[in-house]
């Protein structure tokens, strides 16, 4: 099985971003355990404007990629699938990275189940921290995919809380969700804003299957 | 330069991408390659054929060109611009033949820079009448205003000579026509043990002198050029009217325009200015004397 994690990350220039001579990407992730860990190395040379000089740039960008523990990724392979990168505003320079991790075995018999949680960290402590984008595969199969994430924090003996999350589409009201996953609206908004929901909304609704 | 398309192309593990204008050097752990979108494709059979063989090797070749990556190895920039004109003469000598000339065509040529000089010095004309109006010049104005007798002189120039290598443009029956690598920079040659050439998207087949004159327009400023001229000149003798014309050329002054920013224009001014000091150092020896060929012509004889 193969996924292809998207990741993306602005990086705050002190000067202003005239032209981007060359950049460069290199990566040092490797597995362990079930998790992908290491950084994204960027560097290369700009210029302020057509009649200075080069400036060089380096930047690490510490990644975390976990997954489940019944995906095996001993024979994985990790790569990078596409890499672009643009200026916004002059002095920002937002890199688009795709990883891919090719050869992963799954263990168990529900194609649905996934874990997969994102660290991507301050660079160098002055960056901002990254923003980080779901699987496609996750994002556009369905909108009632089944997403576990180590939450902790909500479960004190450390079993997964398995959550549904519901992309609010038109003629969704608070209630026919409600209906739909038979929770109450008590327990919907302790984990969601509710006052205000459009469509496109992702909302996170607990279920009590464990 | 899409990386996912090269990925899915040449199926290639990527350790490492390096974006570096229109081509992107890969890192698979074990090699390097260069990947550059295709747009040139008979080029390279046609060096080949004529017994050029300074270039990278071609591994693949469909879309995207995968190249062989050379190491190149440090060394001055003085050097490098003397390899890279020693192997600019050897590709003009090796890719040369005779072309019945096109009188259509030089008749443009010579219409083009006529009207540029009389443009020009219609321009100038116009700018100076406008700063000698100003009580208090800006730097920039100041700048130009006080080296614009060095632009009339390189107009005059110009058009003296136009006339001259028409006349003699006119008397020919066939010119000479060489590949032009047609973008030449310290950055597109490489050396380990051979030198090659990269980047040869924008040849053609054209007359030599353009070759020189992109090079002399990114270089002139820094380096000797005579120096270059002579070494060129060793493999690949320039005739009468080639010269004349890469003369012009690169005599001819550049059109300044003010921005905004009066620290920009200075830095652009005054580059431009040094440069036609140095063309002007770089030409005047072929000029001196009418009668007689400047020194390293007469080495050569």
């Amino acid at each position: 099985m193969k996924k292809i994690v998207p990741f993306k990350n602005e990086i705050p220039f002190k000067t202003k971003i005239g032209e981007i001579t060359s950049i460069s990407l290199e990566h040092t992730l490797h597995k362990e355990g079930t998790s992908v860990v290491g950084e994204f190395v960027i560097s290369g040379a700009y210029k302020l404007d057509s009649n200075s000089d080069n400036e060089s740039f380096n930047y690490e960008i510490p990644c975390e990629i976990s997954l489940d523990e019944h995906y095996d990724i001993s024979h994985a392979l990790i790569d990078i699938n596409d890499f672009y990168y643009e200026i916004l505003n002059d002095n920002k320079l937002v890199v688009n990275i795709e990883v891919v991790i090719d050869k992963i075995v799954e263990n168990l018999v529900n194609v649905e189940k996934q874990v997969i949680t994102i660290d991507a960290n301050d660079i160098d402590k002055e960056e901002t921290s990254s923003s980080v984008e779901l699987l496609d595969s996750v994002r556009d199969s369905s909108s009632d995919n089944v997403i576990e994430t180590l939450a902790s924090d909500c479960n004190s003996q450390d079993e997964y809380v398995t959550y549904h999350i519901h992309i609010v589409r038109e003629g969704d009201t608070i209630n026919t969700i409600l209906e739909k996953y038979h929770v109450d609206n008590e327990m919907l908004s302790l984990y969601n804003d509710v006052t205000e929901i459009k469509i496109g909304d992702k909302l996170l609704i607990p279920t009590n299957e464990n | 330069m899409k990386i996912n398309e090269i990925k899915k192309i040449f199926d290639l593990p990527l350790r490492k991408i390096e974006i570096r204008g229109k081509s992107c050097i890969v890192d698979t752990g074990e090699c390097k390659y260069v990947v550059k979108k295709n747009i040139n494709h008979d080029i390279i059979n046609y060096l080949n054929s004529r017994g050029f063989k300074y270039y990278p090797n071609i591994i693949e070749d469909s879309d995207y060109k995968l190249i062989e990556y050379i190491e190149s190895i440090n060394m001055p920039d003085e050097q490098k611009l003397l390899d890279l004109i020693n192997l600019v003469a050897l590709l003009h000598a090796k890719t040369t033949f005779f072309k019945e000339i096109d009188n259509d065509k030089y008749k443009k040529i010579y219409e083009d820079i006529a009207n540029n000089i009389y443009y020009l010095n219609n321009y100038y004309d116009d700018l100076l009448k406008v700063i000698e109006t100003k009580v208090f010049m800006s730097p920039s104005e100041y700048l130009l205003a006080r080296n614009i007798s060095f632009f009339y002189e390189a107009l005059s120039f110009c058009e003296r000579q136009l006339q001259e290598w028409y006349e003699l443009i006119k008397t020919k029956e066939k010119v000479r026509q060489v590949v032009l690598h047609n973008n030449l920079s310290l950055e597109h040659i490489l050396r380990n043990n051979n030198a090659y050439l990269i980047s040869w998207d924008k040849s053609k087949i054209d007359i030599p002198i353009f070759d020189l004159y992109k090079l002399y327009r990114r270089c002139g400023r820094n380096y000797d050029f005579s120096e270059i001229l002579h070494h060129y000149e060793k493999i690949y003798p320039l005739l009468k009217e080639e010269r004349e014309l890469f003369f012009i050329l690169i005599a001819l002054p550049p059109k300044l325009e003010f921005t905004s920013s009066v620290f920009d224009d200075c830095v652009v001014f005054n580059r431009e200015i040094e440069l036609m000091f140095k063309t002007a150092k770089l030409i005047s020896p072929y000029y001196t004397n009418n009668t007689k060929e400047p020194q390293n012509q007469k080495e050569k004889n």
